[in-house]
């Protein structure tokens, strides 16, 4: 599938075919990380679990937190190409994936189909919703800097709408580039909270509006800081729209072990699984697949981890599937939505009068 | 004693009638043990928890309202006095100051109970994030406390709350008698850095890891209903506090001479997990993904020979190569997760235990065949009780028999040395 996943039309197979392909792929990796990746070896041989799974349901999964606490990589060292960190806030354990050349090949061309769905093939003027320096040391890059990289692919002659870290908007650059550009498609990307917090808000304080109704925004990142903010992605639309006069806002959902494999909102508000990538609703009492509209754990699997043995991942979000080559937009497969972080247990047990253990 | 200390003493909330003075407290004279008022009192404590159905409903505090009545305080009277004789007068030591673990959790009232119980003033932190159960148990101790009978136990015991503040446990350790530290390693050493009266003591309660040891054999002849039962009280031991009670078993040691009989283990794990249903409403989903993440470190980590497939995720059971209790006890996450190991003959348990093991929960051994264990072999353990009662407590406690602990001895020469 290598080869094919990247050729067939990102959205256009139905489920039962798709399920077909991506079986085929996953059972692959699942024996491929077996002969490659001790610690994965490891557990599915304590887990007694065959390799060639019958259904996607099959598949052994691993808790997505296991890329925090070890290193687990599917390549000899030389191989390593470049490894990602999640970009945990400090004192948190962040994830580390390990790239060779060819999964982070696999995840830059999926990103371009996927994308290229929303966007069109041409490259289209970008404002980038955020400052520059996120992106200038390569060496320690952070999810936030590799994101962003990795969607300037898309656009044309990137401009920052922020200053620098003092997330000060830049007036000056954004009015060139709205003057500039107003009559025709232009590409923002930013993350979510960014874009909420340094862009959306800072405009209506000051009552500046600009107005590009031909922008499609595309943000990512998570809903947690918004969310304590009572902001869902309703308000979020109607504020942005009302500010910038842009209509086209695709919200994304994709994480640092799963860099490529992204599932994107479409025109009817539904996230969509692409071709090469699908999502699984688990219920976490016995680990079965639940039905659509059943809320449960978020799985996601991707075609594309060759690396290290990330194909299959138990997320620690809540979700739960929409519909099945039912979307309005036409787009084929799985949709699914996602409903936030999986809240925290309490505090039990007899340690601890002073601190909280990390659980 | 300088002034910013009394400003820091002013962020102390008092939660019970009494205002803590500390100045007042010095000149305070002790009760005696097992006074008349503080039996009172016990009594009324455990009569007026069971007049409220909203707490009544907590098995922990069912419990302790238990501990408390008349017939159990005589039978823990009695073993106290057992030691006295002409020579030996009880008496209390004074002030002790009491730190209650953060989170719920009933235990840490025993110990000030007994405190109580044995003449002395105390004075017991509760942490500002403790739940709505602790808050009514304070509020009923508190009714209890203003009646007028009480009067002079009133001016003795002291509930309070201050928020993290190094000057106040400083000035509060300064007078203590006994400090009675719970809650694990990390208070255990933040507290104790700071000096006790110059005849204080501590009595501490660090982290602990408890298990189960079951004859094989012996599960292997239980009926049905037999089976039934004991994994009842196997859960009873593992669920209450979301397995993370100090003695909540997290290791089960199958003792097992002769071949390995893998379908009598089955056999039980599947009656757990049935059992288990009882306390479905109390493992969240993150607490399931909490043990998956356990169970494949572990398994990385080389010690996992299997893992069973269980029918729900209730109980996640998971056979050990190496009885490697001391990573498994710090990866523990609680929520129904156990890790068994077979041995071939009870006496090489003792080597597989540690400092920090306290409590075996066993089904199968006889206490005679335990006595003769403990009695033989240096084993690293404190409380070995049968399965079904690994949570109820004992005046003794973590090796330590607490009465003893908060109170002083008097040494009155014997009647034939007089003259």
């Amino acid at each position: 599938m290598q080869e094919t996943m990247f050729e067939i039309s990102v959205y256009g197979l139905p489920q039962p075919e798709k399920e077909k392909l991506l079986l085929k792929r996953l059972n692959h990796l699942t024996e491929h990380h077996v002969e490659n990746s001790g610690a994965y070896a490891k557990i599915i041989r304590a887990r007694g679990v065959s390799a060639e799974a019958a259904s996607l349901d099959e598949v052994p999964f691993l808790p997505v937190r296991l890329f925090k606490t070890h290193l687990l990589s599917s390549i000899p060292e030389e191989e390593r190409f470049k490894l990602l960190t999640s970009s945990g806030t400090t004192g948190q354990q962040v994830s580390q994936i390990v790239l060779n050349r060819k999964t982070a090949e696999y995840q830059s061309r999926a990103v371009i189909k996927i994308m290229q769905d929303y966007l069109g093939k041409q490259r289209i003027p970008m404002l980038i919703i955020d400052h520059p320096k996120v992106v200038k040391d390569r060496s320690s890059f952070s999810a936030r800097g590799a994101g962003i990289l990795g969607m300037m692919n898309f656009g044309r002659k990137p401009v920052y709408a922020l200053k620098d870290e003092t997330m000060e908007i830049d007036w000056s650059a954004i009015d060139t580039f709205v003057d500039k550009h107003q009559d025709e498609p232009i590409f923002l990307f930013g993350f979510t909270f960014m874009v909420w917090k340094y862009f959306v808000t800072v405009l209506e304080q000051q009552s500046h509006k600009i107005n590009l109704p031909h922008g499609i925004l595309v943000h990512s990142g998570g809903w947690k800081k918004l969310q304590d903010e009572a902001v869902g992605n309703e308000i979020f639309k109607e504020r942005v729209e009302a500010v910038s006069g842009i209509r086209r806002i695709h919200n994304f959902y994709g994480m640092v072990e799963q860099v490529g494999s992204i599932f994107v909102e479409c025109e009817h508000g539904r996230l969509h699984a692409p071709s090469f990538a699908d999502v699984n609703i688990r219920n976490p009492y016995d680990w079965s697949s639940a039905g659509i509209g059943q809320k449960g754990i978020i799985e996601v699997l991707s075609a594309l981890p060759e690396s290290y043995p990330g194909h299959a991942l138990l997320t620690e979000d809540e979700g739960k599937i929409t519909g099945i080559d039912s979307c309005p937009c036409g787009r084929m497969g799985k949709t699914f939505e996602v409903i936030g972080r999986l809240p925290k247990a309490e505090l039990r047990g007899c340690s601890d009068t002073f601190q909280d253990k990390g659980r | 004693m300088p002034n910013h200390e009394d400003n820091n003493i002013k962020d102390i909330r008092t939660l019970t009638p009494c205002e803590l003075n500390v100045n007042d407290l010095l000149g305070l004279e002790t009760l005696s043990p097992f006074s008349d008022i503080a039996l009172d009192f016990s009594a009324a404590f455990s009569r007026q928890i069971m007049k409220r159905p909203e707490i009544r409903r907590f098995p922990e505090i069912v419990a302790l309202a238990d501990w408390l009545r008349p017939r159990n305080l005589a039978k823990i009277q009695a073993a106290y006095f057992k030691d006295a004789d002409e020579s030996r007068v009880f008496a209390a030591r004074g002030i002790a100051l009491h730190f209650a673990p953060a989170n719920v959790d009933t235990i840490f009232l025993y110990s000030t109970m007994i405190s109580c119980l044995v003449g002395n003033i105390n004075i017991v932190r509760v942490s500002s994030r403790s739940g709505d159960q602790l808050r009514i148990l304070i509020q009923v101790l508190s009714e209890v406390l203003n009646d007028k009978k009480f009067a002079n136990l009133k001016s003795r015991l002291f509930v309070i709350q201050y928020e993290h503040n190094d000057l106040i446990t400083m000035r509060l350790s300064k007078i203590a008698d006994v400090r009675v530290i719970w809650g694990g390693d990390n208070a255990v050493a933040k507290i104790r850095q700071f000096p006790l009266s110059m005849r204080g003591k501590d009595v501490v309660f660090p982290d602990r890891w408890s298990l189960a040891v079951l004859d094989t054999n012996a599960v292997s002849r239980l009926s049905d209903g037999e089976l039934a039962t004991l994994s009842e009280k196997f859960c009873n031991d593992s669920y209450w506090f979301g397995q993370m009670a100090c003695s909540s078993p997290q290791a089960v040691f199958w003792v097992e001479s002769g071949p390995e009989n893998r379908d009598v283990k089955a056999r039980f794990w599947n009656s757990v997990s049935t059992a288990a249903q009882k306390f479905s409403d109390e493992v969240y989903p993150v607490d399931f993904v909490n043990k998956l993440v356990e169970q494949d470190q572990l398994a990385i980590d080389g010690l996992v020979e299997y893992i069973y497939k269980m029918p729900t995720n209730l109980a996640s059971v998971g056979s050990l190569n190496a009885p490697d209790i001391v990573n498994i006890h710090e990866k523990h996450v609680g929520s129904g997760i156990f890790w068994e190991y077979t041995l071939e003959s009870l006496e090489e348990l003792p080597r597989m235990l540690t400092s920090k093991s306290q409590t075996i929960s066993s089904y199968g051994i006889s206490s005679e065949r335990w006595r003769t264990i403990a009695r033989n072999h240096e084993i690293n353990i404190d409380r070995i009780v049968p399965t079904g009662l690994a949570l109820k407590f004992d005046a003794v406690w973590d090796g330590m028999d607490l009465l003893r602990e908060f109170s002083r001895i008097i040494y009155i020469a014997e009647s034939g040395l007089w003259h």
